[in-house]
């Protein structure tokens, strides 16, 4: 009886044994077949670099196969890398007139400046007025006061030093050539400062470029600046994009979901550096030339990446209540703030994207 | 060695097998989705999509706080701030090593009420279409 006992146990013990080892993964041929048939024949793929504007960035795509995505994520990679360096106001490159290069030359009469960075300008002298003087590209010199400083880390620059610095900053000093395809400072001490929208406007070229590729399904995040193509190919109807909780940035405030659209955030915690215990960060009100300190973030959807940038930037130094005016009168651009106390604002057509208030993938 | 001890032994390790046995039965499979879910207090309090190297935090209101870590298809506690620190010592739980793990998906931290899950699912479809992407 008891042997009988002990053969009954050993069986089940080498039953579960195998069961065991054969569980995780393993399915029979039919099972297997069934779900290959009922498979997307698009794929998730994703690929990192770190090579520009000196943040990560991230590329998601959904396409047939691996190579697809490879070919298309090493056009991305060279594109920003490209891009980078006409955009570069602090090293020069052998042979690319970039904006260190103009920076330096442009002040003592026209210089030759690389297509790509004439195609910006202009596209500012356009749009920059919408920033109702908010954003100037032409502060390049006063910001680079805040830039030493912030290299530096430990003190603050001397009022009399900005000031005398932001004498410099009007863009309509900034002569554009276009068929010499020159740019000229008639103010020879000014300097031009890209960082509120070089990163946009080059995401936005390249999601351009990839709507036209062979993987339109995809998503870019260089640095939290998002811009995604069509859906994603698993079914869902949109991307989810994590909004940052400023008060802890390794965790999501909200998700927003969006298609065809840009999501850009600025925000005090982003690049910042600290004297006497207090944060001073990069994003300077030309009025006060002091950090704004409105807000710790805002987080602007549109279409255009480029305009997304240019707009988030504005909006962070604007007290919401103004901002959201501004927002207001605008078409297809919508807003949300975190503000200093930690509570949100946002306006109307973000009801239907956060999820928060249930929006969801599928809808 | 009585007859008894080896019985004794042997149940042991049937009723070992049997467990491991049927966790990997019940996840029969599956395969990782790329995801965690985030609860405390039982209830659930995030999903986050995994990028390698990044940290999720916990912080509650009582002053507790857990880092994870998030790794190429899983995730560790960093840190706690429980004070048996046994959440730490329960390692990674990844895409490759959940089924032979005897918390299985999970990482539990019991002092801080915090329990992390890796996200499974029957096939390669996303099991919660809400988690953010980027």
């Amino acid at each position: 009886m008891k042997r009988n006992a002990c053969k009954v146990v050993l069986i089940i013990m080498l039953l579960s044994l195998m069961l065991g080892i054969g569980a995780p993964g393993a399915k029979s041929p039919a099972a297997t077949a069934l779900a290959d048939a009922k498979q997307e024949t698009y794929q998730k793929f994703s690929g990192t670099f770190f090579n520009s504007f000196d943040t990560i960035t991230t590329v998601i795509g959904y396409a047939t196969e691996q190579s697809v995505f490879d070919k298309n994520f090493a056009m991305v990679s060279d594109m920003f890398a490209h891009y980078h360096q006409i955009f570069d106001a602090y090293n020069h490159y052998e042979g690319v007139n970039n904006l260190w290069y103009v920076n330096e030359n442009a002040g003592k009469g026209p210089v030759k400046a690389e297509q790509e960075l004439i195609d910006l300008l202009l596209w500012l002298k356009e749009k920059q007025p919408m920033t109702e003087g908010r954003v100037n590209v032409a502060m390049g010199l006063m910001l680079r006061v805040w830039h030493n400083y912030r290299s530096i880390g430990e003190a603050l620059p001397a009022m009399e030093e900005l000031k005398a610095a932001a004498a410099h900053s009007d863009f309509d000093q900034v002569i554009i050539d276009q068929e010499a395809g020159t740019i000229h400072f008639a103010d020879p001490e000014m300097l031009l400062d890209l960082g509120a929208v070089a990163k946009g406007y080059t995401v936005e070229i390249v999601a351009q470029k990839l709507l036209e590729s062979d993987m339109p399904s995809f998503i870019i995040s260089a640095g939290g600046n998002v811009r995604c193509g069509l859906p994603p190919m698993d079914g869902r109807a949109r991307w989810g994009v994590g909004i940052q909780d400023p008060l802890l940035p390794s965790n999501n405030k909200d998700v927003l979901f969006l298609t065809g659209l840009s999501a850009v955030t600025s925000g005090d915690y982003q690049r910042y550096y600290t004297v006497d215990n207090v944060n001073y960060h990069h994003l300077i009100d030309p009025d006060t030339l002091m950090p704004g300190k409105f807000m710790r973030s805002v987080t602007v959807v549109t279409e255009d990446s480029g305009l997304a940038d240019l707009m988030s930037t504005t909006l962070f130094l604007l007290p919401w209540e103004d901002g959201m005016k501004l927002v207001d009168a605008m078409e297809g651009l919508e807003a949300y703030w975190v503000l200093n106390d930690g509570s949100v604002q946002y306006s109307r057509g973000m009801e239907k994207m956060l999820r928060s208030l249930g929006a969801s993938a599928n809808d | 060695m009585k007859k008894r001890d080896l019985l004794l032994i042997l149940s042991v390790v049937i009723i070992a097998a049997l467990l491991l046995g049927s966790t990997m039965l019940l996840n029969r499979g599956k395969v990782a989705t790329g995801q965690m879910k985030v609860y405390v207090d039982g209830k659930l309090h995030d999903t986050v999509a995994l990028h390698s190297g990044r940290d999720y935090t916990v912080q509650q209101e009582d002053g507790s706080v857990n880092v994870i870590r998030m790794t190429e298809n899983g995730f560790y506690m960093l840190s706690s701030t429980c004070h048996n620190q046994l959440c730490i010592d329960q390692g990674e739980v990844n895409a490759d090593n959940w089924g032979m793990r005897s918390l299985g998906t999970h990482v539990i931290c019991l002092p801080n009420r915090v329990d992390v899950e890796l996200v499974l699912t029957e096939d390669k479809t996303v099991i919660d279409p809400d988690a953010p992407d980027v």
